[in-house]
């Protein structure tokens, strides 16, 4: 049960009903018990009255007996009006100080002495209902002679009605539950049917059919957050495919390329006789076209392994500041070339992969190097703050538009469409750059100000 | 100098074929893992280069069942470049493994290295000696023709890796790792310039020269007067 109840996959009409039912036992139960005291005290009250108007009854019988001293006679009157009643009410008097010759006749489990002087309840045995009593003591009026009285009555007439009464109440509580689980039932599936129809009008949605939505407008006032955000998540799913496809589209162009320098020169050369040195060129040629689309291929590839968190780190501790001037170092006739130079701020320490490292900060470097006006510094700067470095490459060169700053970490995007020479980086290295920071716990970020631009990445230390 | 190449794409078993011949070795080459095996079990070879994906057998299972005979060292190709792969062959007891596509120079490097490895080659050695160059690993002092040439450490250190590797052909990338401590494939060209600059002080002031470039491949450290002579 509690199985069921746990699991995600109930009805929810099911449990509607059960919560329905549980309610209602428990509103009806409270009446039912209210009812029930109220009554019950209304028959103790009703019972107590009745002693008092029956001992009321036979006080002056009992006067006109006691004074004359006629004891047994009293008895067999008391018998009497007794029998008028069928024996329901029953009366007993002894006096207080001397005993009778004999022993009233009293019911099993009623002890005269232990009786409290007033009302009160003793239950006889299992099948007579409890007696009610009034034990009073009466001083007579013509002398010092005290007598007990005690007058009981039977509450058996009583106590069946009230017995039936609740047994009537258990079965209407019962029944009353019964019948609100199933209207709750019936009443929650006749709620649920909006639900239905918001299944039936997602499922007619296609795949790969960009622009469609729910229609939100036919969604009762409830489902409609569900139905928006429902839309939501389709928008964001068709941006996503058309990343995708455009990544395709991007990823064929930038093969094509290559392959269409490599199959029109080795076209040409065979097309005609030519030289050993001709060909020889020619193989060269195609030896760099076959590098670049290697290197396009091992890209993609650790791209997608990193995505898909397949990449091993083999992280180590690592001062940032050593491992930046070593790549400084290696890519110093880069520098050289466009007369740069390079500046390198900070210092921190961080486990990382060392290999990686080199290569995010080997590509913001290139990238750097590549868009940094001649004859301008290079900053370096690493930072390590609440767990994380970051290390970031400013240059001095076009400010970066706004407008593109989202997608210079996207696959294949290129600030300037144009840069598409055959020398020219592909436009993985920025991506990688952010793969490798995702890898170890950070991120990529790109600033920029007025003709500096800042490209870093963080990394958790 | 036996070598063994059990590749079924029949391409790169000739080219691989020709370009191992042509650096002195002697090829044995078969297209299915059942052959490859047998001749990997009834010969002595070198080394062996297996491809992963074949017809019969597959190379993990070749691999298996000569290890439990023999320990020819094995270097695996695989076009499954990934870790797990990597893993899973180096575990079964390949020495080596190169994921498609791999450059021709790393090939024939790694071979190189795994038959040197196997004739225990990695004795200290305190001095190379290349023609007239002469180089002292303990005092890093470098002379040719007896007159000394003074190197800064990188050119130091790439002109004792090229040395060591006397006539292989070492890529950029392998240059780069080895040097300057960076694997990443970029298009810094500083390893052409520290070649220049170490050929600069090496080869242009003699007539011999030794240290040459391989177009698109690499560079190399060798005596070629004599071969062509």
């Amino acid at each position: 049960m509690f199985k069921w109840w746990k699991s995600n996959q109930y009805s929810i009409s099911a449990r509607q009903a059960v919560i329905f039912a549980t309610a209602a036992i428990l509103i009806v139960s409270m009446y039912a018990l209210t009812l029930r005291y109220t009554l019950h005290d209304a028959i103790r009250t009703q019972m107590h009255q009745e002693l008092t108007f029956r001992e009321k009854l036979v006080l002056p019988t009992i006067q006109d007996y006691a004074d004359e001293g006629r004891w047994d006679a009293l008895k067999d009157e008391l018998e009497r009006i007794s029998a008028i009643e069928g024996h329901r009410v029953q009366y007993w008097v002894k006096p207080t100080i001397q005993t009778f010759s004999e022993a009233p006749d009293l019911p099993n489990n009623v002890v005269w002495e232990n009786l409290p002087i007033g009302y009160s309840k003793v239950s006889v045995s299992e099948e007579i209902c409890s007696l009610y009593l009034l034990n009073t003591e009466l001083t007579l009026s013509s002398g010092n002679t005290r007598l007990a009285l005690l007058v009981a009555i039977d509450s058996t007439p009583y106590m069946g009605t009230f017995d039936s009464f609740n047994q009537k109440m258990f079965f209407l509580t019962l029944f009353g539950a019964c019948l609100v689980a199933l209207l709750g039932y019936v009443i929650s599936r006749a709620g649920m049917k909006p639900v239905n129809a918001l299944s039936i009008q997602s499922g007619k949605i296609e795949p790969g059919v960009n622009g469609q939505r729910l229609d939100t407008k036919v969604l009762p006032l409830e489902l409609q957050p569900l139905g928006a955000s429902f839309n939501g998540v389709l928008e964001r799913q068709e941006v996503a495919w058309q990343q995708l496809e455009s990544f395709n589209a991007n990823v064929a162009h930038e093969l094509k390329t290559p392959l269409t320098n490599l199959i029109g020169q080795t076209q040409l050369a065979i097309s005609k006789r030519r030289s050993r040195e001709e060909l020889e060129e020619l193989l060269y040629s195609n030896l760099e076209e076959l590098d670049r689309l290697t290197r396009i291929v091992n890209d993609m590839l650790f791209l997608s392994r990193s995505q898909s968190g397949q990449t091993p780190l083999l992280k180590e501790p690592v001062d940032l500041a050593v491992e930046a001037n070593k790549i400084i170092e290696y890519l110093e006739p880069n520098f050289h070339e466009k007369a740069l130079r390079v500046s390198c701020t900070g210092s921190g320490k961080a486990q990382v992969d060392r290999g990686l490292f080199h290569r995010a900060l080997g590509n913001l470097l290139e990238n750097a190097i590549q868009y940094a006006e001649p004859d301008s510094t290079i900053l370096i700067h690493i930072e390590v703050n609440a767990g994380q470095a970051s290390i970031s490459v400013t240059n001095t060169g076009e400010t970066i538009d706004d407008t593109v700053k989202a997608s210079l970490f996207d696959r294949f995007f290129r600030a300037d469409p144009s840069r598409n020479g055959s020398s020219a980086r592909h436009g993985l290295g920025l991506s990688i750059v952010k793969a490798i920071a995702t890898l170890h716990g950070g991120n990529a970020f790109v600033s920029t100000s007025k003709q500096q631009n800042t490209f870093g990445f963080s990394i958790n230390c | 100098m036996k070598i063994l190449i059990v590749e079924d794409e029949q391409k790169t078993l000739r080219y691989l074929t020709k370009a191992l011949e042509e650096n002195g070795f002697v090829i044995d080459g078969v297209d299915d893992g059942i052959d490859g095996l047998h001749m990997a079990l009834e010969q002595d070879y070198e080394a062996i280069i297996l491809d992963v994906m074949l017809p019969g057998i597959d190379g993990y299972q070749v691999l298996e069942r000569l290890r439990k005979r023999k320990q020819t060292p094995v270097l695996m190709l695989s076009a499954r470049g990934n870790v797990e792969e990597r893993v899973k062959g180096l575990q079964k007891g390949a020495d080596d493994y190169l994921p498609k596509p791999f450059s021709l120079v790393e090939l024939i490097a790694r071979i190189q290295a795994l038959v040197r490895r196997r004739h225990n080659d990695t004795r200290d050695i305190s001095e190379l000696n290349i023609a007239d160059l002469n180089i002292n690993l303990l005092s890093r002092k470098v002379f040719r023709s007896h007159h000394r040439i003074e190197l800064t450490a990188k050119e130091y250190s790439l002109l004792s890796l090229l040395a060591r590797h006397e006539g292989e052909i070492l890529s950029k990338l392998m240059i780069a790792e080895q040097v300057w401590d960076m694997n990443f494939d970029s298009d810094a060209n500083v390893v052409e310039v520290a070649v220049k600059r170490l050929r600069a002080k090496l080869d242009t002031p003699f007539t011999t020269k030794l240290l040459h470039t391989v177009r698109g491949m690499g560079y190399v450290l060798e005596e070629r007067g004599k071969q062509n002579v």
